[in-house]
This record gives C-alpha cells, structure tokens and sequence, in this order.
C-alpha cells in the first residue's frame, strides 16, 4: 500500500492521494500536469453532502481536464463529508470548512510554491468558494454556480409570469384543483387533511435571503471578494427556479456591490442544477475556459507590468 | 481510515482502508463493492457508514472504485463488467496483503452484489462470506430500471438522450453514460443460475423488492433455509435518492442486519 503512489490519469498528468489539515485527515485527491504546473491552482469544493467525486462524476472531469492544461487541481471532502472525518467538535460547519479551505491553500503554496488560487463550487460550494474568497487575500478567482442569492421584484414578476404561462394552472383553477384552492379551502378551514398546515411546495426556496441582514452580508462578502483581487464567473441555472430565474439577478440583487469589470454573469435556463445532462457540461467547460483564458490574460498582464516596473 | 491509489500504472484504483478496531485470532476481511452510476453517488456515505460499523466490529474493510469510476482512473465509458470483476479481485488481495488474511468477505450493493456474485462462484477458496444486498438479479430487469430512472428524474419527464456513436453510443442514464456495449453486458446479468454454486455463507438482503428478488428466493429452494439466506429489511433504499425529500438518508436497519450477520 502507498498512499502517495501517483496515477495516470491521461498520459499528462498524475494523482496522488493526499491527507489535508491539521489532523492531516481531510481526503483529497491532487491532479497534476507531469511537467511543473504554470497555471494557477483550482480547488474544487463538496456541493452539499455529494463526496468529492461530484454529481456524475463531474468534479473528476473537470479536475483531470484542467490539469491536463497545466493547472494543479485539487478535489478533497469537508470534514463530515465523503472520506474525511468530522474535523471539529466546536467550530460551527461553516468555519470548520472555511478553515479546511484554509488549509488546502497552505498546503499548496507550501508544497507546489503557488498562489492565485481558483475555487469552484456548486450551490452550498458555491457559497463556501465566495465567502473564503472575501476573507484570503490568495484567490485569484472564483466560479459560483447557482450561488445563493436573494429573490428580487424582478423574480417575482418572472416567475408569476411563468406560473401563468402554465397550461395546468388554468385548467387547476377551472376545475377546483390545485394548490391555489387547497390554499382556498385551508383559509376557509375545509382543508382535506384538516392540519391547517400548508405544506411547502418549494422546500428549498429561502425567503430569509431577503432579509436585510442577509442582504448586508452577502454585498459585504461579494464586494470583499472583489476588493482583494478575485475575479468572479457565476453560472446560474433554471434547475433552482424558486430561487433565481434571470441572468442579472445577481447584481440588482446586491445592488450596492461594485463589481467594476470583475464579475461575468451567466444563466443557463434549459440546464438542471447538478447538469445532468452531458450538452449542459459541456457548456460549462467551454464557458470555464473562456473564463479562465480572460483570468490567465490578466494575470500575464500584472506580471509583465510588474517586471517593466523592476 | 486510509485513503490510497493501488493496482497497476494501467489500471490505477482508488481505495479506502478501514483498519479492525480491535484484533481477533482469525483475521477477518471484508470488500465493499460499490453500484453503479448515479447508485453509486447516493450509496457512497452508506457505504461509508457499513465499513465504519464493520471495522468496529472487528473487521479490515476495503472500499474501493472500479476503474473508470469514482476517483479511479479511466472514464466512465471504459468501465466493462469483466474490469470490474478483475477490479474486486485485485482489491482483494490488496486487502489481504494488508491485513494478513487468508480469505475475505464480499459485500456488494445492487450491481456491485451482481458482481461480487460473479466473483466469488469463480474463486470459491478466495471468499469467506457474500453479502448480496439489493442485488441485480436480472440483467434485463436492471437496464429497463435504469432506462425508466432515466426517463423520470426529478428534473423532468424525457427520453434519456442518445450519445454519439462515436462515444460508444448507447444512451445517457441520469447523469452517467451507459454506453451498447455496457448495456448488453449488463444485460447478461442472471444471479440464479449461480445459486448452486455461491458460497455457503450467503446472504442476501433486500429493502426495496422487485420481482426478480421473488424469482430468487424461490430459487434458493427449501422455505426454512430461504428463510435464513434471504432477509427482507424494510428500510430506505441506499442507492436511491427521492430528492429533496431523503437526501442524505442513511439505511441503518439494514446495515446493523449486515453487521449482526457478518459479526
């Protein structure tokens, strides 16, 4: 057994297993280009409680893809999550993956000599990728992909549209079904199940993003992110439809956010939240790349700049 | 738990080693075999879980990827049944070579229990005990499962999109390639054909029953023994999501039926 013996992976790059943190227990697999790496490094996140493979073995596809092109990438499991034991018994979840974070790009820096790191999350590693970003000066950008965001009046507007675009809501509303008048019939106590409780319909929609609180938090967090140097691509999906459903939601959402030219906005209405299907992964990757051709532009421009100055 | 790369240049595979708590006389081994696709993402922290409570109990447990899958090498297109056999083999000597063992357990989940089947009829010496636990019985039965998963996932009702020949063909199978050549494969799958010849220490467990579940117990003959190798455990389906509403839910029932049997 060696937990350190490298892997093909492709005929480019190489895998090893390695154990991240304090207690050196944080699974994680590094994916390296045989020659020393010149791309900045990327650390894919857990998206919620999915090991670090990733739905349909995504995170696997990106990180074998992007280390082909000369980018460290680095997969490893929160602590709680897939291989890697629970790392904390006081710190809240939040900061102990925050601290995990943390963790990985001093591993990094220490073993590969690189900075400039890229995190890239979906949903809930969406939100840890931003959050770490506005607090380590180190990340040179992020990829969020469907990030949680506040509902706007816009949203509201768009999606009673699209409710009432609905074939089945009409013929609900002729025909005395439907969850308009079983709202009806609770208000008026003639509800079937006689619990009075409505029930939830959207589960995951989160009307307290909108509270003001939230709301100061997050333009905290994002004009942070952007005031330490992060550039931010952000991808949302029409798979979380109860939550954002237009490209620009993002930016009215925090209106007092000064994204300046750092921010590239993406909706991709037709794609579920996980990309289930191969053409909407594919997407994503051309997007990444367009993406991350603009950050490595930017980057040789402030090194040349740099250099000129002495 | 130890996370390590194993197997060959060619065939890299991803495992996890759970070292025994606590030591026994006779070495006791144990290799997980994983289901696969999209089975395989919801089943991982279960299978997490099992090989926790085995290794409590006494027991060296390895989790494995087959090749092309999970963190192994390869793509998910190159994943063959015939690999994934080779794959359990290979994990089981590395498990012996760690543990000091003269034989192992197999416990499978769903394909994974089809292919631990397969193997431990063909190196009978090799395995101790065989834990088939919601196993594809009918290869026919599996792939039109798999094709009406496919067509009815949470994030809507359509035809699994068709891949490009070129790609190996076949068809897109909630997020995962299933490409002709892995679908006939498949297919080919029968467990009852192999009854006679499965080790004497089987058993099989089943939380979610389909028909074919009924064709084996019939098939494993006397009721008192059936009885005894064949256990219906009332539990949620490890391998499958109803997304929101069980996301994240851990089958405990049957993995202390597991333990109590293995142990």
């Amino acid at each position: 057994m060696n937990p350190d013996a490298d892997s093909p992976a492709g005929n480019q790059t190489t895998e090893q297993v390695v154990l991240f943190g304090a207690q050196a227990s944080l699974c994680g697999l590094l994916v390296r280009p045989v020659t020393t790496p010149v791309r900045p490094p990327i650390i894919l996140l857990n998206t919620g409680i999915i090991h670090r493979v990733g739905h349909h073995r995504m995170n696997v596809t990106i990180a074998r893809l992007y280390a082909s092109k000369g980018h460290p990438v680095v997969r490893f499991d929160f602590g709680g999550i897939g291989d890697s034991p629970v790392q904390s018994e006081t710190l809240a979840p939040l900061d102990a993956n925050l601290a995990s974070i943390t963790d990985v790009c001093d591993w990094l820096e220490t073993n590969l000599g690189q900075s400039g790191f890229i995190l890239m999350g979906l949903c809930s590693g969406a939100d840890h990728s931003i959050i770490h970003a506005s607090r380590d000066r180190r990340i040179a950008g992020v990829v969020l992909v469907d990030p949680s965001i506040p509902r706007t009046f816009l949203f509201f507007v768009k999606n009673v549209a699209r409710v009432l675009s609905r074939r089945t809501v009409w013929v609900n509303l002729a025909t005395g079904r439907g969850n308009t008048w079983a709202r009806i019939r609770r208000l008026m106590g003639r509800s079937a199940d006689g619990s009075g409780q409505q029930k939830r319909k959207e589960p995951f929609a989160r009307p307290d993003m909108e509270n003001p609180e939230v709301i100061a938090f997050l333009e905290k967090t994002y004009q942070d992110a952007v005031n330490n140097g992060a550039r931010i691509l952000a991808i949302f999906t029409g798979g979380h439809d109860f939550q954002h459903n237009y490209r620009r939601q993002l930016v009215d959402a925090l209106p007092r956010v000064e994204f300046r030219d750092r921010l590239d906005l993406h909706f991709y209405a037709d794609c579920d939240h996980t990309f289930t299907y191969e053409r909407h992964r594919k997407r994503l990757l051309v997007e990444l790349d367009r993406w991350m051709d603009k950050l490595l532009l930017e980057q040789e421009k402030v090194k040349r700049a740099r250099r000129e100055l002495g | 738990m130890t996370p390590f790369l194993f197997g060959t240049p060619e065939r890299r595979l991803f495992g996890v080693y759970h070292p025994a708590f606590t030591s026994r006389a006779t070495v006791r081994a144990a290799v997980l075999c994983y289901p696969w696709g999209h089975e395989y993402i919801y089943a991982h922290r279960s299978m997490v879980k099992l090989a926790s409570v085995l290794a409590e109990n006494g027991y060296h447990v390895l989790r494995f990827d087959y090749f092309g899958t999970g963190d192994s090498a390869g793509d998910a297109v190159e994943v063959s049944l015939d690999g994934c056999r080779e794959d359990i083999l290979t994990a089981a000597e590395e498990l012996m070579d760690m543990s000091g063992g003269e034989s192992v357990s197999l416990i499978g989940l769903r394909l994974g229990a089809s292919l631990a089947a397969e193997v431990a009829v063909e190196d009978r010496g090799l395995i101790d005990r065989l834990v088939l636990w919601d196993p594809v019985v009918c290869g026919p039965e599996y792939v039109a499962a798999l094709y009406h998963s496919a067509a009815n996932m949470p994030i809507g009702k359509a035809p699994p999109p068709k891949r490009p020949v070129e790609l190996g063909g076949g068809h897109e199978i909630c997020g995962f390639p299933l490409t002709d050549s892995q679908r006939d494969q498949i297919s080919r799958v029968e467990l009852v054909p192999l009854i006679p010849r499965l080790p004497r220490r089987t058993v099989t467990m089943v939380t979610r029953p389909i028909p074919s579940h009924e064709q084996f117990r019939a098939a494993l003959g006397d009721g008192h023994a059936a009885d005894k190798s064949f256990i219906s455990v009332p539990d949620h389906p490890a391998w499958h999501e109803n997304w929101p509403l069980d996301a994240g839910t851990m089958p405990v029932d049957v993995i202390n039926r597991i333990k109590e049997w293995m142990t």
